[in-house]
């Protein structure tokens, strides 16, 4: 009598060429944080230009993050959002899933996934296409969301 | 698809995704890491003709293979694990699917590509993660683990393309220091 259909069991992910993989990254990140920190993007020579804006001229729905991020880490909860809503409201979800994956990468330890229905996915994607087309809109309410 | 092995230490039935052939994978009864094997290994074939499949486990009366959804896995039979329009239906089989496998839909990654990317690339890949839900939540499998990689491909390809700008700025600038200074 068959006793199992097979128990499913996850991928070991803690082998050496991932954890220098990994290692690189948080390095990169740890780094960038530490350069977003002291020196602000506002008014900088240092950080590149944007492809995007260089090119259309236009805001993208990314166009402020940096700044954002760099007001974020000086606590400015509000000037941060006010740069970038878009990005200061994923971070909470980001933060889960760096968490949740080091967690799982460390013990193996899956936390539980939040599965978002496609129609939630497919509201937040128009969520994003009207912000970058209403940041570029230099009227006034619209012009609020502008970097 | 599931590859299927045995634990090397405490030899448990053991199933991983295809995707995890030739990777290590840590069993979840005693720990120990086994190797696995390649794509398309399968044990759990019942074991003899003779034997019937393992009673239902839940309330529903009769076989979880009712109602003309394939049988166990097994020679000749298509795999349970693919059929579509099960997910609905939990009480059909013993397993529903996507507690099997997960079949990631890269929507962080999408969104990290848009925002700080800095290209609309990134939405492409959110359309595809739309999508891999909406596959899955239909019970299309095999839709899902499609829209899945091609999630993952536009999660790199607006990665890269908004990458190599930066580090050749970067590079282009630390030259520029170095001509001024040498």
């Amino acid at each position: 009598m068959r006793t199992d259909a097979g128990q499913r069991c996850e991928v070991y992910h803690w082998s050496p060429s991932r954890r220098c993989a990994l290692a690189v990254v948080a390095i990169a990140v740890l780094f960038g944080l530490v350069t977003l920190f002291l020196i602000d993007p506002a008014g900088s020579a240092l950080y590149p230009p944007c492809l995007f804006h260089a090119l259309t001229g236009l805001h993208c729905p990314g166009c402020g993050t940096l700044r954002a991020l760099h007001q974020l880490l000086h606590g400015n909860l509000r000037t941060a959002f006010r740069l970038n809503p878009l990005m200061v409201s994923s971070l909470p979800f980001v933060a889960y899933w760096v968490l949740s994956g080091l967690v799982r990468e460390v013990s193996g330890w899956r936390m539980p996934r939040l599965f978002l229905p496609a129609a939630w996915i497919w509201v937040l994607l128009g969520v994003i296409v009207l912000f970058s087309i209403a940041r570029n809109v230099p009227v006034y309410p619209f012009s609020l969301l502008a970097p | 698809m599931a590859i299927e092995f045995r634990c090397a230490r405490c030899g448990k039935l053991l199933r991983i995704g295809d995707d995890a052939a030739g990777r290590q994978a840590r069993c979840p009864e005693c720990g120990a890491i086994s190797s696995v094997p390649p794509a398309g290994t399968r044990l759990s074939e019942p074991d003899a003709a003779s034997e019937p499949p393992p009673p239902p486990s839940t309330s529903q009366p009769g076989s979880p293979f009712a109602s003309g959804s394939p049988g166990p896995v097994g020679v000749g039979q298509p795999n349970p694990y693919q059929a579509p329009g099960q997910y609905g239906q939990p009480q059909q089989r013993p397993y529903a699917p996507s507690a099997l496998f997960e079949v990631p839909n890269y929507l962080v990654q999408a969104i990290l590509c848009t925002v700080f990317c800095c290209l609309p690339f990134g939405i492409v890949a959110i359309v595809f993660a739309a999508q891999v839900n909406g596959k899955l939540a239909a019970g299309d499998y095999q839709g899902a683990v499609s829209c899945s990689h091609s999630a993952r491909t536009w999660c790199w390809v607006s990665f890269w393309l908004g990458i190599v700008p930066i580090l050749l700025w970067f590079l282009f600038m630390f030259a520029a220091m170095g001509a001024r200074m040498g």
